[in-house]
């Protein structure tokens, strides 16, 4: 057997070891186990591709079942022989783990609206001494399902405020596990709506992504065929007089065929969206994926970009050269008596000085005063008893 | 308010909450026993001894594992996920036979997992081929990659049907696509056909029929100095930074970065 592998099946078998089996038929499954277990490490020879096929036989999940049945088994055999008096818990006693749990999220401010939760349920807790008249009113509130939720909600909320709001494609994932959580009342409505939001979450923003995939196209065709390594590019050869025929003759042969392009696309929005350009420069959102940019800033809260008249430049670029189709005389002619002025990609220090700029304007907000909490891997969106913990979602920032 | 009393309450309000939630039967009926139980006792002592004698005392567990499978079938009959709600009813089987069967058998549920996964990858899958139906599309110069991405793609499919064209008929694939019903179809004939033959048309991007207005470019191009020279004299526009607002009715705003 393959060293790495028999290392990583051994874990498992030290792992039944290390329990205390009181049951000789579990004990008989244990050993057949550990032959299964054995047989299946020999028929593998990557420890690369092990893993996941570990996961598909189906071994590691009956490692989890052993494991539970071992576990329930000991303690029903553990169970004391004699009655003792019963003890009934406190609301003090039984709030115990709370506190616990409490101290320790206490440490991220992120999470206010599950510690006020916390903090309602403590000072319930004080005013009985009655654990059935404390859970009573705990269960009028629903608290302990709030527990979860509102702490939940309230990570969510934050996460929200580090997002471009007009970006309905990344804000939509948030916004539907928000409605989602809002609409459950205990652990099994959450499991409900967690799988319509999943269902939901897979269709919608991938949906709301497709509208911008039809403007970025154009944008390209747009950009290579005015910008820098197109237009530009040949009056720059003509102005400085270094114009080597081969370079020319291409790249004005590149702008005669990226117009065609260009044309086509926005003939392929028409059709498939019904939009015209008018539409899509007059979408304050859908209007700014024309042209390239990078997010610099929380989960695409700022983006750096080429120059400011950048969309004028290629509004006129539409109007006045790709749907009239006029030449490429005439393209070079007019371009001199607009004084849009030459653009440029950004440069490395400029992304930093960008990133300043967002910091300041957006330092107030929620998501960039716990940015570090969110960031450390320690928040999670769902917890509470039998609830999967889920990573949070939707905050991929979009580049 | 006597033990009794306070605890009838307690349970009154667990039959409220899980009785006004869909998702919670089991439960419901797990808090209502105990309340009729409890109705019928003097203490809560004697309603406890008589619940270890009708099963009542470690019917909890179960009621909330089955509860969890109900809220999970629930919604898989409402997704359509036929096969996800055929395993929730056997499951909730198992635990009706074996109150511990979630416990033992903890690995059901990366099961059950695995079964809606296979419907979230279809729809995942069905949208990817739509995004490679587009970039091909946009000006359909490279079949090859096009073909490449559509073949990956398409191996996502899987629930109701790893067939394209059989998904595609369905309302609930075509609410997934933004765009008009005839662009739809040429989707959907496009990706069906390079599914089935491995083939895609292309277009021949060609300047040949502009070749008199470049070559007369290149022969002007003297003429245009002056042009050329002024434009090239303009400033060289500084980068921005586009801030969004705060909120969605709002608009970006741009500052020049010095």
């Amino acid at each position: 057997m393959d060293p790495t592998i028999q290392m990583m099946l051994q874990g498992y078998i030290d792992g039944l070891a290390s329990m205390k089996i009181t049951d000789d038929a579990i004990r008989q499954e244990v050993e057949d186990y550990k032959k299964e277990l054995m047989a299946f490490g020999e028929s593998q020879n990557d420890p690369a591709t092990f893993f996941p096929k570990f996961q598909d036989s189906g071994l590691m999940g009956k490692y989890m079942d052993l494991s539970t049945k071992i576990t329930l088994a000991a303690q029903a055999a553990e169970a004391p022989a004699e009655k003792k008096e019963k003890h009934i818990a406190t609301p003090s006693e039984w709030l115990e783990p709370f506190r616990t749990s409490y101290d320790y999220i206490k440490n991220y401010p992120i999470r206010e609206r599950g510690l006020a939760v916390y903090r309602k349920l403590f000072e319930i807790g004080d005013r009985h001494t009655n654990i059935t008249e404390f859970l009573a009113e705990v269960e009028r509130e629903n608290l302990l399902w709030k527990l979860c939720s509102e702490d939940t909600l309230g990570i969510l909320d934050i996460t929200l405020t580090g997002m471009d709001p007009l970006y309905k494609g990344l804000t939509y994932s948030t916004l539907r596990n928000m409605e989602a959580w809002k609409a459950s009342v205990c652990d099994a409505d959450a499991y409900y709506q967690q799988d319509l939001f999943a269902e939901d979450n897979a269709k919608m923003p991938a949906r709301l992504l497709q509208r911008e995939h039809y403007v970025i196209c154009l944008g390209a065709h747009l950009i290579a065929y005015r910008g820098p390594q197109g237009k530009e590019r040949i009056m720059e050869m003509i102005a400085t007089g270094n114009c080597p025929r081969p370079e020319f003759m291409s790249r004005a042969a590149g702008m005669v065929i990226l117009k065609q392009q260009a044309r086509r696309t926005l003939e392929i929005i028409k059709k498939s969206l019904g939009l015209t350009f008018d539409d899509i420069i007059s979408d304050e959102f859908l209007k700014w994926k024309l042209i390239s940019t990078s997010n610099v800033y929380g989960l695409s809260r700022a983006y750096i970009q080429s120059n400011p008249n950048i969309l004028d430049i290629l509004a006129d670029t539409v109007y006045n050269e790709i749907i009239p189709d006029i030449s490429l005389i005439d393209s070079i002619k007019r371009e001199a008596s607009l004084n849009f002025g030459r653009w440029r990609m950004p440069e490395d220090p400029e992304y930093k000085k960008a990133e300043e700029i967002a910091r300041q304007t957006y330092q107030h907000l929620p998501y960039f005063k716990y940015e570090d909490q969110l960031n450390n891997g320690s928040i999670h969106v769902g917890t509470g008893e039998g609830f999967d913990i889920k990573p949070l979602a939707g905050t991929s920032p979009a580049k | 308010m006597s033990d009794t009393k306070i605890t009838k309450e307690l349970y009154g309000l667990y039959v409220q909450r899980f009785g006004n939630c869909p998702r919670t039967p089991y439960q419901a009926e797990f808090y209502r026993k105990w309340l009729d139980l409890l109705n019928e006792c003097s203490s809560n002592e004697e309603a406890e001894e008589k619940s270890k004698e009708n099963g009542l005392y470690t019917g909890g567990a179960a009621a909330v594992a089955l509860d969890r499978v109900v809220a999970n079938k629930q919604a898989a009959q409402e997704l359509g996920w036929t096969d996800v709600a055929e395993f929730c009813d056997e499951i909730i089987g198992k635990i009706k036979a074996d109150p511990y069967y979630t416990f033992t058998h903890s690995s059901l549920w990366i099961d059950l997992q695995a079964k809606k996964d296979g419907w979230i990858r279809t729809i995942e899958g069905f949208q990817r081929l739509f995004v490679d139906f587009m970039e091909y599309d946009d000006a359909r110069n490279d079949a090859q990659r096009a073909l490449a991405s559509i073949a990956e793609d398409a191996k996502m499919l899987s629930k109701p049907s790893s067939d394209f064209a059989t998904l595609a008929a369905m309302p609930s694939f075509r609410a997934m696509i933004d765009c008009s019903d005839e662009y739809y179809r040429e989707f959907t004939d496009t990706v069906s056909k390079a599914i089935a033959t491995g083939y895609l048309d292309t277009i021949q991007w060609s300047a040949e029929s502009r070749r008199s207005e470049i070559d007369e470019l290149w022969d002007k191009k003297d003429t245009l100095t002056e042009e050329c020279r002024h434009w090239y004299s303009q400033e060289v526009k500084k980068p921005t930074v586009r801030l969004s607002p705060e909120t969605a009715d709002g608009k970006y705003k741009l500052i020049e970065i010095e």
